[in-house]
């Protein structure tokens, strides 16, 4: 089947054998945008978070077919030149490590914002996964948002 | 290509290119002291630095950065001593190829934090050197044989009475023909800019923007995608090939010759690959495989209860680590220090607490998924793009899979 999604503001066309292919595949593999991760696959860790009409959604888990119709933001499409103020605070201080769950960390984050967090009450909406462990960093770059 | 031996006992030598000025350096090998003497050998050459005519300042370095910072350290180290902004130092990493590996006798691997401890001196060294043959050739075009005459800042040299100055880019070639210095000052800890200092990370900023490629995210022309089924047992072997799907292609995976690694025989098929057009599609089709597999007899106790009772019962009757001893298989580590002292300290303790701590095998799960991509194309090439902290075990570990592989 085809589908239209609406991907970073850019509608896109993939043709997906099976309207259960998880949407972390479709950017990753269809669509080319590879800064969304795979680490579990299994909702846990979180690598794979994107928005999907502003809230966080754990791509690996979401079905494509139910994507369809909706704005799907990826870390690609958070801001064009790294000027989110997460992304911005995470500059600041220096959070990534290996950097793997970042993405995923920042969308989560990204995500909560936009439910009206701030602050501390950021990490309490976050629950990715950083086995390089940043978390230190992360709760410092959340307290100014 | 000809290496001179700068300096004793760093052991780094100098080499000249053309386009501009090319160090490379050599790691001391500690406890080898006598050796120190001999003229090093190409092979011993892990780091290249390299100062363009264009104004460039490429740092090559025969480690690999996984997000500890190393090769920004390295700037920020090397910066200090060659008097350049830190942000104009490029660290890249050497890549292997079975030809040459660059850089030169390197293993492109990170192990024990030792990228910066083993290299700080050394990169302060070879910094100092490289400045100091800079202002050389400065001081030669100008026909001046008084050094202090002339000063560095931020990669420009300065006559300090006249004005005149020189970058390093338009000295460099010139700078490139010149006898290194044997031992060149090294910036005084008074007047560090950088050493010591919290610099901002070079590899952050794509880190942020999903722009930072991983392993994972290698994309080629053309590629496919393979998933992997295992045996679910260690020492288990898949029993019959199963038939592919329409349109995938399942390939019945060798066991990797791994030398005291496990169960695993040598030769035996213990897992199946199914390759797709994109990981999903292999997935699936992996999943919808009916495998059958022949388990080994000890199968139903290879799980972790019984490795942990296993391990108990060996921890009660294995013999202590004895300094020099082979200390096979089956050692039992304490802590440091005599154990009969310790045995004395329990029995004469007013109280003892006695507790059994276990730990899971979840050591060095890294959030990126192994994974690795070929394009190989027999007689003509093998690349790999693989998520690895050690690009030259990777490469012998391909010439033992594929023994016809050439340097080419
Ligand atoms: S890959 Fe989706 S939660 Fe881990
Ligand atoms: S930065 Fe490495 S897993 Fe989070």
């Amino acid at each position: 089947m085809t589908l239209t999604l609406n991907v970073n503001g850019k509608s896109s066309t993939v043709t997906v054998s099976d309207g259960g292919m998880p949407l972390l595949w479709v950017l990753r593999d269809l669509l080319g945008l590879t800064g969304t991760k795979y680490g579990c696959g299994i909702e846990v860790c979180g690598a794979c978070t994107v928005l999907v009409d502003g809230q966080p959604e754990r791509s690996c888990d979401f079905d494509v077919s139910s994507a369809v119709g909706r704005k799907i933001v990826t870390i690609e499409g958070l801001s064009t030149n790294r000027s989110h103020p997460a992304q911005q605070a995470w500059i600041a201080n220096q959070v990534p490590q290996c950097g793997y769950c970042q993405s995923g960390m920042l969308m989560a984050v990204a995500g909560a914002m936009n439910a009206g967090q701030h602050g501390a009450n950021i990490m309490g909406e976050v629950n990715n996964l950083c086995v390089c462990g940043t978390y230190g960093r992360i709760k410092s770059a959340c307290a100014k948002l | 290509m000809q290496i001179q031996t700068l300096e004793q006992p760093s052991r780094r030598g100098f080499l000249g290119a053309a386009s501009g000025l090319t160090l490379g350096f050599f790691l001391p090998e500690i406890g080898r002291v006598s050796e120190l003497q001999a003229a090093p050998a190409t092979s011993t050459v892990n780091t290249w630095l390299s100062i363009g005519s264009d104004e460039t300042i490429t740092l090559t370095v025969g480690s690999s950065e996984m997000g500890q910072g190393s090769f920004s350290g390295l700037a920020q180290i090397l910066a200090e001593d060659l008097m350049v902004d830190y942000g104009k130092v490029v660290t890249v990493q050497g890549g292997p190829t079975l030809a040459a590996v660059a850089p030169i006798g390197s293993a492109i691997n990170t192990v024990g934090s030792s990228v910066v401890r083993t290299n700080f001196w050394k990169m302060r060294d070879a910094a100092a050197g490289a400045r100091e043959m800079l202002v050389q050739a400065a001081m030669n075009l100008a026909g001046d044989a008084v050094r202090t005459n002339y000063s560095v800042s931020n990669g420009v040299i300065t006559h300090v009475s006249d004005g005149k100055t020189w970058t390093y880019g338009s000295v460099a070639a010139a700078a490139a023909k010149l006898t290194p210095p044997a031992a060149a000052p090294l910036v005084p800890d008074s007047q560090f800019r950088l050493i010591g200092k919290t610099m901002p990370r070079f590899d952050i900023p794509n880190k942020v923007n999903g722009s930072a490629i991983y392993g994972l995210d290698v994309r080629l022309p053309n590629m496919v995608y393979a998933v992997i089924r295992h045996c679910p047992s260690l020492g288990g072997t898949l029993a019959k090939t199963p038939t592919a799907p329409s349109g995938h292609t399942v390939v019945p995976t060798k066991v990797i010759p791994l030398t005291a690694r496990g169960l695993e025989a040598v030769g035996n098929v213990n897992a199946v690959a199914v390759v797709g057009a994109h990981t999903w599609d292999a997935w699936q089709a992996a999943r919808g495989l009916n495998l059958s597999w022949t388990l080994p007899s000890n199968a139903a106790s290879l799980n972790t209860a019984q490795f942990v009772a296993d391990a108990q019962a060996l921890a009660a009757k294995a013999t202590p680590y004895a300094a020099g001893a082979t200390n096979g298989p089956g050692t039992l580590y304490t802590v440091e220090g005599d154990a009969t002292v310790a045995s004395a300290a329990i029995s004469g303790s007013a109280k003892t607490v006695d507790a059994t701590y276990t730990l899971p095998y979840v050591a060095h799960a890294c959030m990126e998924v192994l994974n690795c991509t070929v394009d190989y194309v027999p007689g003509v090439k093998c690349e790999v793009y693989a998520p690895t902290q050690s690009a030259k075990s990777v490469l012998s570990l391909i010439t033992t899979l594929i023994p016809s592989l050439q340097p080419s």
